[in-house]
């Protein structure tokens, strides 16, 4: 049976699967079932304890579960594919761009800072208009504000590219 | 009494006043936009109508669409659940012309109580007390600027046809005034489509304590008792209460006659809410009136045993309220959560998307109003409100101790909610003792995100949702054999033992 390494919460978990029912999990021992209730819904069977689990999977090994009320979001690669993918990241993060996409579709109601202004993490970029209520779009990271593709007054859709910052 | 009702709303609110007409024998009629097909009212009700597109102005707040379709239906009534219409003397006035029973106050009493600076006006004078600040609009910034100086600052701006909480600012010193002024104004216009504002003094720390009230149209009227409604984000409550805590005997009986007061300097009848700001020393001053069913009703329903939307519907019909004061007392305790599609680790930020899969918790002493279901879409368009979940108990600390449970039980997935969030409020101890004003969101946000990171990075869970994602990755098998389980039917062995 295989190796897998799961990513969540920026944490890395390595299962290495004996059988179909018997894996351990950072080289702890466990005995699992998983029971399929309806088409969105397993449980899961973990030694004594059964939890609820509902699963969207959105593709690319991605997956976006709610377990106890918490969401995680879950990403499984083999342990072949995990040594490929960190090396690409270390290549990439010389050079780092965070990209702020609508969280929804709204309206620009204003832009708050200019091209190439420096930023401070948590600082309001712009304020988007959706659903009746005018919320701050702030930056997660300082940096430089490099793009800003939106204008004020225009209309965006969900996971358009507000702002770039460097 | 009446026969036919078009509830001219959505959501959870359209559901509830389905289930009273249910129960009352009424016929309903539901509306719905585009963007609700699949929510709940519009299944639950005798006849649905679709009245266009998503956006309220072409749909839910389009008046003559509403009017023609009631006219046409030949209904009896309109009930405008909260939001939308409820507080519209104009859409009121229409229905009365129409001779089209409205299920609320009279247009009169709506368009008194309905600026808030006319309400702030008529309390003066029916000697309510009223937080220092301007009973008329004010027109210009120089005027603004000497009012807000005259009563010290800090003061809040507010928009004289507003409610809810929208479109209101705290300024804190001269330099702020003029930013906060437009933006009031703009937020003021496209909210309530009047820009116009007023200024009140900022009580430092208060609590918001309101109070129900209940009168029919001869003249009799009623309160049933207060609710508290400290915990907002952004001004708008998340979660409420009754009774309060806070609140004795002493300022209970103070409380409850200056709102029936105020009712009564409006000629009012129907239900409605006298909100008031407390302070420290249990002084209290009218905030303003909302002339319609509040969307936190349920909690007074629980603890005084009456239907406030039955009897919304029986006061209408003409009938004398069917309690008297005397008949009512408290009983025990119910708190109130709402359950929003909002992301409560990003500025409360509205989330929205597709339910995949939705199960409310049930149990004793649960109550769960709701608008969606599985499938359902939490759109753009509106407010993000899925659902309200009411517990009830004894007393205030096992009120609380069955709201988590309850809440551990809830699950919606596929969109963001603040169910973690609310859970975080129940377990931390100001809350908990009591302690608490409009500013607990704020204050507290450093105590809460540390007990949801805490939570959210529980070692059992973390592990299963690991497991999980493993185990469906390598045993795709599961799902295989499960789904042609499901496909054979379960054998009936009743059947074979008949025939043995």
């Amino acid at each position: 049976m295989s190796d897998f390494v799961v990513t969540l919460n920026d944490k890395k978990k390595t299962v290495s699967f004996s059988n179909n029912s018997h894996l351990s999990l950072d080289n702890q021992k466990y005995e699992c079932d998983l029971i399929l209730l309806n088409a969105h819904t397993y449980l899961l069977k973990i030694n004594e304890r059964f939890f609820e689990v509902s699963v969207d999977k959105t593709g690319n090994g991605k997956y976006s579960l709610l377990i106890d009320g918490h969401q995680y979001e879950t990403v499984i690669r083999s342990a072949l594919q995990e040594k490929v993918s960190e090396l690409l990241r270390q290549k990439s993060t010389a050079h780092k761009k965070t990209e702020v996409k609508a969280p929804m579709p709204g309206m620009i109601l204003k832009i708050k800072k200019s091209l190439n202004d420096k930023i401070v993490k948590g600082e309001t970029i712009l304020i988007l208009e959706a659903m009746k209520m005018e919320n701050d779009l702030r930056s997660p990271c300082s940096g430089v504000l490099s793009e800003i593709p939106v204008k004020e007054g225009s209309a965006v859709e969900k996971g358009a590219v507000l702002f770039t910052i460097e | 009494m009446l026969k036919k009702i078009l509830i001219a709303n959505r959501g959870e609110i359209a559901v509830r006043i389905i289930r009273a007409c249910r129960e009352l024998d009424i016929k309903s009629v539901a509306v719905y936009s585009d963007a609700d097909r699949k929510s709940l009212h519009t299944r639950l009700a005798d006849e649905s109508y679709n009245i266009g597109e998503p956006a309220s102005s072409q749909s839910y707040l389009n008046k003559t669409k509403i009017i023609d379709l009631a006219k046409k239906l030949k209904v009896d009534a309109i009930h405008p659940g909260y939001g939308f219409f409820s507080e519209n003397s104009e859409f009121i006035k229409l229905c009365e012309d129409e001779k089209i029973t409205f299920i609320g106050p009279s247009s009169k009493s709506v368009a008194m109580m309905g600026s808030k600076t006319a309400g702030r006006h008529l309390m003066e004078k029916s000697g309510v007390p009223i937080v220092p600040g301007t009973t008329k609009p004010i027109d210009s910034l120089n005027e603004g600027i000497k009012s807000a100086e005259k009563i010290g600052f800090p003061v809040l701006l507010k928009a004289s046809a507003g409610g809810g909480g929208k479109g209101m600012r705290r300024i804190s010193s001269k330099s702020e005034f003029e930013d906060a002024f437009e933006a009031t104004k703009r937020v003021a216009l496209k909210a309530f489509g009047d820009d116009s504002i007023y200024i009140e003094k900022f009580i430092e720390n208060p609590k918001h304590i309101e109070v129900q009230i209940i009168g029919d149209m001869h003249g009799n009227y009623a309160h049933l008792f207060e609710r508290e409604c400290s915990v907002q984000r952004r001004h708008q409550k998340i979660i409420e209460e009754a009774p309060s805590s806070f609140v004795d005997e002493t300022t209970r009986a103070e409380i409850t006659s200056a709102a029936v007061n105020a009712a009564k300097a409006c000629g009012y009848y129907n239900a409605g809410t006298i909100e008031f700001l407390m302070d420290a020393n249990k002084d209290f001053y009218f905030l303003e009136m909302n002339t319609r069913l509040q969307v936190e009703h349920p909690v007074t329903e629980l603890i005084s045993g009456i239907d406030l939307v039955k009897e919304q519907i029986s006061i209408a019909s003409g009938n004398k309220l069917s309690f008297g004061q005397d008949d009512l007392k408290i009983n025990g305790h119910a708190m109130e959560s709402r359950i929003y599609a909002e992301d409560a680790d990003n500025n409360f930020l509205p989330s929205t998307g597709i339910i995949y899969e939705y199960k409310p918790p049930t149990g004793p002493g649960v109550r769960v109003d709701d608008g969606f279901s599985a499938g359902s879409e939490i759109s753009v368009y509106y407010d993000p409100l899925i659902a309200k979940l009411v517990c009830w108990s004894d007393n205030r600390t096992n009120a609380i101790k069955r709201m988590k449970r309850a809440l551990d039980e809830y699950k919606i997935a596929g969109i963001t909610t603040n169910i973690s969030f609310l859970k975080s409020v129940y377990n931390n101890n100001n809350f908990i003792n009591g302690k608490f004003d409009i500013n607990f969101l704020e204050k507290e946000s450093g105590a809460l995100h540390k007990f949801l990171e805490k939570e959210n990075n529980k070692v059992n869970l973390e592990n299963a949702a690991a497991i999980f994602t493993a185990m469906v990755k390598e045993n795709s098998a599961v799902r295989k054999g499960n789904e042609n389980a499901n496909n054979s039917k379960p054998e009936n062995k009743w059947i074979d033992l008949m025939y043995e």
